[in-house]
């Protein structure tokens, strides 16, 4: 599995949510399993299918947060930088406008609140950058020229 | 029985009790806005249908408004006196007589629903559709949350029916129920279309806050008026800006017509025409999937993007423009999605198809209903723009798309339409138009488009 990367906030939520779906959802999950079959038996019972397969969705959950615990390496926002890295603000020039967003871990990605994935193809193509660079974001169909303006970090 | 008046069939299982009474009622309240609009387009073969007197002229009545505004307000209906002068009638007192079953039928309904939210609607928009208020009568269909059941838009909504200015609203009728089709969850889209404000057009582009942007997605229940004749896949309002900062924007996706459109028109245009190669490697529901995508991404678009005095600069070409506009700067704004990672290169690749087969689905929506052109216009324009640019290529019997080529080209056209929409008259957008829309496309294909039977 490949490296990911997490802010101490991200990393607090992660924990939140794999304490929520072992210690809250999981023991759930298997009370409603039983209430499934002491109403309906294992056999031609609709809600027993769909009890189990909302066990395997939560389980599956589990093991991959785990896999992020296990694999995910925590950043320092604080630690200054030149260069453009996981945890930076990025204000740049794209298109004859200004965007700003912040390089996140796919985790915590969510574009809505300008926090892009580092494996993004913004993401990859900015990283190690600095002020002043111009880099080409190209996909098969998409090609952008982005122009660095700032880099900042909490 | 009007011919602007649509049923469909639907799952009632979910309804209540009071739910299916609303129905029956609500439904005779559509048949009835069937009835006002065939009033309002009774001489459709005229671009100004019956909003304006059959014998004046587009320059009369701009001299006419000049002394009486009254007369180019999208909610007038224009006459001529015996002694040829020009004057306007508010809509809400032209069609008093009309109205006036369709506010009880309204009254009714509210009496009966236990929802507060539909029913608070249902009551103000009774008062609104009598005074003439389509201020309130827009505030109060935002205002519906989406927890009520039951939806309806009902008043003079759109301006598609005035070919003559694009300016006169026609009355339309979407009764609608939330809809549980998974293909189109609306959990699928909306952190999408919240991140559809992409960094660029920031002169146009209007700073709302994405929890201002409500989204429904719906079953049909009937349709009447205006939009019987070409069911919307989607529809948002309010149109003004300061509204839309006010109480927000709605934007409702109506799945049936989705379907019937996209998929079952669309799609099987689609694999037919476009490359095997590329056609094999799209599955149904990947490709419905962005066809709703799309569909969000003109609505937004079409919501947030403000020009200032369009329609008074572009006139006739306006709805023209704004549709072409919703949906190649939607597309544009998807690119930005791509390299942020909020959708795939597939993803992207999928709106482009659908956006470009869209020229042939509606063609043979046209053929029914003429006042598609609206919209079609706009896809022949990228289709055409596609052609010049080697973007895709018209082989014997398909269409070989380069999709990298179609986004330049959707990149190129959505800056020429955002220029036009900001800046260009009407005589300067119509030139742009010409140059566009040739109909070549049909003739190539006319074998294989007469073996359709849509």
């Amino acid at each position: 599995m490949s490296k990911s990367y997490l802010t101490k906030e991200g990393l607090k939520k992660l924990r939140e949510e794999h304490d929520f779906l072992v210690n809250k959802a999981r023991p759930q999950i298997a009370q409603d399993i039983k209430t499934a079959i002491d109403s309906g038996g294992y056999e031609d019972n609709t809600q027993y299918d769909i009890e189990l397969e909302k066990r395997d969705q939560i389980e599956q959950k589990i093991a991959e947060l785990e896999d992020l615990l296990r694999s995910s390496q925590v950043i320092d926002e604080n630690e200054d930088s030149k260069f453009v890295r996981v945890g930076s603000i990025v204000i740049v020039e794209v298109d004859g406008e200004v965007d700003s967003f912040k390089i996140v871990g796919s985790f915590e990605a969510d574009p809505v609140k300008n926090l892009i994935s580092n494996e993004s193809p913004v993401g990859q193509a900015i990283l190690g950058t600095k002020a002043g660079d111009v880099v080409e974001v190209s996909t098969p169909v998409v090609k952008l020229k982005y122009k660095i303006l700032e880099i900042k970090h909490d | 029985m009007t011919k602007y008046y649509l049923e469909y069939d639907f799952d009632k299982s979910r309804f209540s009790a009071e739910d299916l009474q609303i129905v029956e009622i609500l439904k005779e309240a559509g048949k009835k806005i069937g009835n006002l609009f065939e009033k309002q387009v009774e001489d459709d073969s005229l671009p100004g249908a019956s909003f304006y007197p059959v014998d004046a002229t587009k320059k009369e009545l701009e001299e006419a408004n000049k002394k009486n505004p009254k007369i180019l307000d999208p909610y007038t209906v224009v006459k001529r006196d015996s002694s040829g002068f020009l004057y306007a009638v508010p809509y809400h007192e032209e069609y008093a007589n009309d109205l006036k079953p369709v506010i009880e039928l309204l009254q009714k309904a509210a009496s009966l629903t236990l929802n507060e939210s539909f029913k608070a609607f249902l009551e103000t928009t009774s008062y609104a559709l009598v005074h003439g208020d389509y201020i309130e009568l827009e505030k109060a269909w935002v205002r519906v949350e989406n927890g009520s059941f039951l939806h309806l838009m009902i008043g003079p909504f759109g301006s598609y029916a005035d070919q003559l200015f694009s300016l006169k609203k026609a009355y339309n009728f979407n009764f609608t129920f939330t809809s549980k089709k998974e293909t189109f969850n609306p959990f699928n889209y909306v952190e999408v279309i919240r991140n559809m404000l992409p960094p660029f057009g920031s002169k146009a582009r209007q700073n709302v806050p994405p929890e201002k942007i409500k989204v429904r997605v719906d079953d049909v229940i009937a349709i009447g008026g205006r939009n019987a004749g070409l069911p919307a896949r989607a529809t948002n309002y309010p149109e003004n800006i300061e509204m839309i900062k006010e109480v927000g924007t709605k934007i409702v996706v109506y799945t049936n017509n989705i379907q019937k459109r996209d998929g079952e028109m669309l799609l099987p245009l689609f694999r037919d025409f476009i490359d095997n190669d590329v056609q094999r490697t799209f599955k149904d529901d990947f490709l419905m999937t962005n066809a709703v995508r799309l569909v969000m991404a003109h609505e937004v678009t079409e919501a947030l993007f403000q020009y200032r005095g369009g329609w008074e600069r572009l006139k006739g070409m306006f709805n023209y423009v704004m549709e072409l506009h919703s949906s190649i700067v939607g597309i544009k704004a998807c690119g930005f999605q791509l390299v942020k990672g909020v959708i795939t290169q597939k993803d992207l690749e999928a709106i482009l198809y659908i956006m470009l087969m869209r020229t042939f689905s509606d063609y043979f929506v046209r053929l029914k209903t003429p006042q598609v052109e609206n919209y079609l216009t706009g896809y022949r324009v990228f289709f055409n723009y596609c052609v010049e640019n080697g973007a895709i290529v018209l082989q014997k019997d398909t269409i070989l798309p380069n999709p990298s080529r179609m986004y330049m080209c959707a990149d190129q056209l959505a800056n020429v339409v955002m220029h036009m929409f900001a800046e260009e008259s009407e005589a300067e957008a119509k030139r742009f138009f010409d140059k566009y829309t040739s109909e070549y496309m049909y003739q190539k294909f006319s074998d294989k488009l007469a073996s359709y039977k849509f």
